[in-house]
């Protein structure tokens, strides 16, 4: 889209080519018509030394007939006058036709006859003044003179109708010069007009729109740049509330980063002392861990005792069914010798007697060994629970050793992540001190920030002020526009 | 070897039993009248058998079995150097056959002596005759059996040795060997 600058150059230049195309065409037509004005003179010239030339031909012969008939010399004098003005005369056309060769042609015919004619004037004046008017009238019978002259007459008439010719055709010539001019001039002013005034118009029309539509969009962008000033001075505002909340709150951070390297400094020391805590508890592992294998090796020994035992209370219970069987035998011998103290009569009441007592102790050998059984089997049973529970004890142990072992490598583990963690402690002291002065940088930064801000609602607030005298310039600005293109 | 409390006090009451036995004198004159019975148990019942109607027992007997038409008979055992009969007394007495295995056997008869095999065999009794009543148990000891004990809340049938001889001499009559 061309530029309201392109616009009116371009309006300007092609008014500017108009009038220079006008201006050379009418130059050139003045010029034209000038040139044709001065071939007319020219030509006019031309005929004029013609009828010269003739009229002094025609003085000439005048003076030679005076003469011839007076014989009076001063009759010659027109003679004379013409024989000296006819040589200037068409040394005259002679020059005045040198771009005809026509006329040329023609003046070097008529130059010929006029000398000739001259010869027979001259002939005739000489024979006049030597002889009589007689010797001389027949000479000019002759008609020598008059066929000379109207030779002359003839070439003269021909170069006169040429040259007429050439002035009618000069004329129209000028004629036709200045109508062109005319034309050009009358046409190439009117469309110069016209063209002026309609790149007037429509410059006018196009710069309207165009610093119309720039109009708007200035009164547009003022309002949205009121706006974004408006909204520039309330964020401005904000951030200056946020940027005093961030001070506070870098300030309350900056506190925070001094406890918290105070507290990384209380957990490295607190760390060393876990690690030293956890070394000595490792030791302690290490000696509980023998004393289980010491427990475990008594334990072990508790289980061979407890199965020795087992196996001693399953040989009293062998013997015990030795004994119980020996009870039963000596409780049936016993039954069997008093039925037999019974059949054996009065002396068999005595016998009877011992035999009953002898069932009574196997009936009692018999009811001990049946404690003595479950006494037995109690043990037995005990030493079961004991052995079972020893191997639960022992597994318990085993469980109990691999556990410590456990216990130490997490003991030995816990040691290295303290050293860890005491580094990382420390790292922390260190780069939460780091932070600190760089919590206290941004700080000031905030700070200077915050002044920025401050300023920078206050060039919001005049942004804002430019804003509405460019919003109230721009409708001032539509006002013209609209009553210039209403106008 | 130490010997512990319970143990020293119940072999010094044995001991003292015994050597009581001997020290007291004999009484002649028996103020009660008593009855000597061997408490056993037949397919798992309790029974009594008197002991002045057998003529020994013994115990660790094998039993051979022979062919036989009578059901109660379960063979032949060695015992004091000869062959007796075995017949099972819960068979007698009316229960399945072959229920118990033999613990033991009760030598019954004089002149023919047989052997009935016991299941269990739970001791020697003494009581009082007025322990032993007279009537018709129920069960399957009906017929065989005359009187009942009560011994320690539990009530015995008392066996009647001679009946079940009859019964067996009744039986082999009937089914001779």
């Amino acid at each position: 889209m061309w530029t309201m600058g392109r616009k009116i150059a371009a309006g300007f230049a092609l008014s500017f080519v108009l009038l220079a195309l006008v201006g050379v065409v009418a130059f050139r037509s003045v010029n034209a018509l000038t040139f044709t004005s001065y071939k007319v003179a020219h030509t006019h010239e031309v005929l004029e030394h013609i009828a010269n030339l003739v009229s002094l031909l025609k003085d000439a012969e005048t003076g030679q007939r005076g003469y011839v008939i007076t014989g009076d010399e001063t009759f010659l004098e027109p003679y004379r006058t013409s024989v000296v003005g006819i040589d200037k005369v068409v040394k005259d056309l002679r020059q005045l036709t040198a771009d005809n060769p026509n006329q040329l042609k023609r003046i070097e015919e008529i130059e010929s006859l006029i000398a000739a004619k001259l010869a027979e004037l001259k002939q005739t004046i000489e024979i006049r003044r030597k002889g009589t008017f007689e010797e001389t009238a027949k000479v000019i019978r002759s008609g020598e003179g008059k066929k000379f002259m109207d030779d002359i007459r003839r070439i003269a008439d021909q170069m006169d109708q040429e040259e007429r010719q050439l002035l009618k055709q000069r004329a129209e010539e000028v004629e036709a010069a200045a109508n062109a001019a005319r034309s050009t001039i009358i046409y190439g002013t009117l469309a110069c007009l016209l063209l002026v005034t309609a790149a007037g118009v429509f410059i006018t029309r196009s710069l309207a729109g165009q610093i119309g539509m720039a109009v708007r969009h200035v009164h547009s962008s003022s309002a949205e740049l009121q706006s974004v000033a408006n909204q520039q001075a309330s964020g401005a505002r904000e951030s200056a509330t946020a940027m005093s909340e961030i001070s506070t709150t870098i300030s309350e951070l900056l506190a925070t980063s001094r406890q918290i390297a105070e507290s990384a400094q209380r957990v490295a020391h607190v760390a060393e002392e876990t690690s030293a805590a956890a070394r000595a508890g490792t030791r302690t592992v290490l000696e509980t861990h023998e004393s289980v294998s010491g427990i475990k090796r008594q334990v072990d020994l508790i289980v061979v005792h407890m199965l020795d035992l087992g196996k001693k209370s399953q040989q009293i219970g062998g013997i015990l069914e030795i004994i119980n069987e020996l009870a039963e035998q000596t409780n049936i011998l016993a039954i069997n010798a008093t039925i037999e103290s019974a059949g054996a009569g009065e002396s068999g009441k005595r016998f009877g007697a011992v035999a009953d007592e002898i069932r009574k102790l196997a009936d009692r050998v018999g009811g001990s060994t049946k404690e003595i059984r479950t006494l037995i089997e109690e043990v037995r049973a005990a030493v079961n629970a004991t052995v079972m529970a020893t191997e639960g004890g022992t597994k318990a142990v085993d469980l109990g050793a691999r556990q410590f072992g456990q216990v130490t490598d997490a003991l030995n583990q816990i040691t290295a992540l303290l050293g860890t963690t005491t580094e990382a402690a420390r790292e922390i002291e260190l780069s939460t001190k780091q932070q600190s002065t760089a919590v206290e940088q941004v700080n000031v930064a905030i700070s200077n920030v915050a002044k920025a801000t401050k300023e920078t609602e206050a060039s919001s607030t005049q942004t804002l002020q430019t804003a509405t005298q460019l919003s109230g310039l721009s409708r001032d600005l539509t006002r013209l526009i609209q009553s210039t293109a209403a106008a | 070897m130490t010997v512990s409390a319970p143990v020293a006090e119940k072999l010094a009451e044995l001991r003292g039993a015994f050597d009581r036995t001997f020290a007291v004198a004999r009484s002649s004159d028996v103020v009660d009248e008593t009855e000597d019975l061997l408490f056993v148990r037949a397919a798992g019942d309790p029974y009594a058998i008197k002991v002045r109607q057998i003529s020994g027992i013994v115990s660790g007997r094998k039993t051979i079995a022979v062919p036989s038409r009578v059901p109660e008979l379960l063979g032949v055992a060695a015992v004091r150097g000869g062959f007796v009969s075995v017949y099972s007394l819960a068979s007698l007495l009316g229960y399945a056959p072959a229920s118990d295995p033999v613990r033991m056997l009760v030598m019954c008869g004089s002149k023919e002596p047989v052997a009935l095999a016991l299941g269990d065999f739970e001791g020697y009794f003494r009581v009082s005759s007025r322990q032993i009543h007279t009537g018709e148990p129920t069960g399957p000891t009906r017929g065989r059996v005359k009187q009942a004990v009560r011994v320690a809340d539990i009530t015995r049938a008392v066996v009647d040795i001679p009946d079940l001889m009859e019964l067996i001499e009744r039986r082999v009559g009937a089914h001779p060997v």
